[in-house]
């Protein structure tokens, strides 16, 4: 039994019908599929980006806006940790390194953060691509993305302004001395410098007593900063810095557990937007279900026809199957590729205003829609396919 | 046939035949008014529309006893069908709907079956390859006739085979049909309204007010 070639011609005779509704499961699988990819790639990308950052401890305040501006480098105003904590943080014997992270800053819409050496080598385990890391105040370390070369001259402005007036700091030109590898993270995009320039360029002296130039910790006179990023010694030790400077005059968090907060509370809305696509996914099945109904109504005399010139009821439940199978598979199998190409040009916009690096990819959540949208369509197809096959060849004959 | 009652409800027996012989190899021309029932007589006897009451037998076979499928499968293998509007499938080729009732029990036609379609049409004088949307009524009527052909059946069963053809393409068809069914050796029953044709046939019968009588 081979029922492919009356398949084939049904679809040869009622192409756009077919066009149609493989169209309307393409966009559903593709708005699907597309949204996964984007959810997950977010969730990854995100993951990726704090994973460097052990623990951050900043002023008594929100958990969430202390990691989301000085992990993900979200513009935001945070309150200054007091000085004197930074002084005792790096004194820490739990401590393996810290560095202050200083931002409010800017070149061109790109962050200027004034941080300490060690933090731009990761502790010893990152070297940058190009140049050197800086070794004096007016030296700056860009990020992968930044556009701009070794030798530069830049002059920070104040704030994160990226158009129109600005105050500029211009008694203060830094030079680009070295260059980061690409990371995926909002700190491709910006420019670091030793924490002292900034405290300098805000009169707030460089931390260091009178006559003292050298970057890096100690500090005997720090200025308060939004936040220090420290690397503890083990992971006890991590537990017990948290909970050490969980205090009157400080925060700590780990952003890993921020960031699993965020997302379960983003959960919710995860499921939902789950539910919306499988909701939308069953709507789409029941039209195809009803146009399907509808088409092979129409038909009946066809198939009592080919009943009746000795086709069994298998053969012809076959090829409206085989048919409509047809529809879908295209649908769907558009419906990933065009998900995946709309997710790929979303990643951009959508990963810039995060300062992440999107990579969506098809996975096993979007195979499985695909799958229920195919498998969906075939048992909707079933009983009108069923009432077909069933329908006495007389009865059929007479339509 | 015997006893062969065909009914509707609240309309009454539309058919009743006490018997109709048929010797194999004889053609038989079933004629009448339009709505006496002529259709539902050639489906009873084909095995497509359960009569209400009788028995319908070919040789020692009495398919209304028959299951669905095997029936089904009596059919396939012994009747040919031919029908007033053709029932091609637009969409393949007049070579493609002449080998359709291969695939019925059949991954893909026999090269001796594809042989033998190709011939078939070749002397009903249609191109293989020509798409049957774009045919004339004689032609497609043609192709028809060259696909309840393909299994060498037993019986060729015709019903009103040359009502929506012009004269000239309707006496083209009746002499296929009886020159298939004579090469073949097949029993031959047409329903018509068209004299032509019916004078051609071996026998003629006329269904009237539900019987069956011999006609001139």
């Amino acid at each position: 039994m081979n029922p492919w070639p009356v398949a084939r011609a049904a679809l040869r005779r009622g192409w756009r019908a077919a066009l149609a509704m493989a169209l309307l499961v393409a966009l559903t699988t593709a708005v699907g599929t597309g949204i996964g990819m984007i959810e997950r790639s977010v969730r990854v990308a995100a993951a990726r980006a704090a994973d460097p950052f052990d623990l951050v401890i900043g002023a008594p305040g929100s958990a969430a806006q202390l990691v989301l501006t000085s992990v993900y480098l979200q513009p935001d105003t945070v309150p200054l940790l007091d000085g004197a904590v930074l002084v005792k943080i790096m004194a820490d014997p739990d401590v393996a390194w810290a560095s202050p992270v200083a931002f409010g800053d800017s070149y061109r819409g790109m962050p200027i953060l004034g941080v300490a050496p060690i933090l731009v080598t990761q502790g010893g385990t990152r070297t940058v691509t190009e140049g050197k890391v800086f070794g004096a105040e007016g030296e700056a370390v860009v990020g992968a993305a930044v556009a701009l070369r070794l030798g530069d001259t830049i002059v920070p402005q104040h704030g994160l302004i990226e158009a129109g007036e600005a105050h500029h700091h211009s008694e203060s030109p830094t030079k680009v001395v070295g260059r980061l590898p690409p990371t995926g993270t909002a700190w491709d995009r910006a420019i670091l410098v030793a924490v002292e320039s900034v405290w300098e360029i805000h009169g707030l002296g460089n931390g260091h007593p009178e006559g003292i130039e050298r970057v890096g910790p100690p500090w005997e006179l720090p200025a308060g900063v939004p936040a220090v990023v420290v690397k503890p010694k083990t992971l006890a030790g991590a537990y017990q810095l948290r909970a050490r400077y969980r205090s009157a005059t400080s925060t700590a968090v780990f952003p890993g557990e921020v960031l699993a907060s965020l997302f379960r509370t983003l959960g919710d809305a995860r499921a939902l937007v789950s539910a919306i696509v499988y909701l939308t996914a069953a709507l789409v099945i029941g039209a195809v279900f009803l146009a399907f109904g509808a088409i092979v109504a129409g038909r009946a005399r066809d198939h009592a026809v080919l009943r009746a010139i000795g086709a069994s009821p298998g053969f012809v439940l076959g090829a409206l199957w085989l048919e409509l199978g047809a529809v879908l598979a295209a649908g769907v199998v558009g419906g990933l590729a065009l998900g995946w190409l709309g997710a790929q040009i979303a990643a951009g916009p959508i990963g810039r205003a995060g300062g992440l690096t999107l990579s969506p990819s098809l996975a096993r959540p979007e195979l499985v829609l695909a799958l229920a949208v195919l498998a969906g369509g075939l048992i909707a197809a079933a009983l009108p396919a069923l009432l077909a096959a069933r329908t006495p060849i007389g009865v059929g004959l007479k339509r | 046939m015997r006893a062969l009652t065909i009914a509707y409800p609240g309309v009454g027996p539309i058919v009743d035949v006490p018997v109709l012989k048929v010797a194999a190899g004889s053609t038989l021309a079933i004629t009448g008014p339009s709505g006496t029932g002529k259709t539902s007589l050639l489906h009873a006897l084909a095995g497509l529309e359960r009569p209400s009451s009788g028995s319908v037998s070919w040789g020692d076979v009495s398919i209304w006893s028959m299951t669905d499928g095997a029936r089904d499968g009596w059919r396939r293998q012994r009747i040919g069908l031919v029908f007033q509007d053709m029932h091609l499938l637009h969409g393949l080729s007049a070579l493609d709907n002449v080998l359709l009732p291969a695939l019925f029990d059949q991954a893909r036609p026999t090269p001796a079956q594809r042989a033998r379609g190709a011939k078939l049409l070749d002397t009903l004088d249609v191109g293989a390859h020509a798409d049957v949307a774009v045919m004339s009524r004689g032609e497609r009527q043609r192709v028809a006739l060259a696909r309840a052909l393909l299994r060498e059946p037993a019986v060729l069963l015709a019903d009103e085979p040359t009502a929506s053809l012009d004269p000239v393409a309707g006496q083209q068809v009746a002499t296929l049909l009886l020159r298939a069914a004579a090469e073949q050796g097949a029993t031959l029953i047409v329903t018509t309204h068209d004299p032509a044709l019916a004078s051609r046939m071996g026998a003629r019968m006329t269904l009237s007010g539900g019987r069956l009588e011999q006609a001139g």
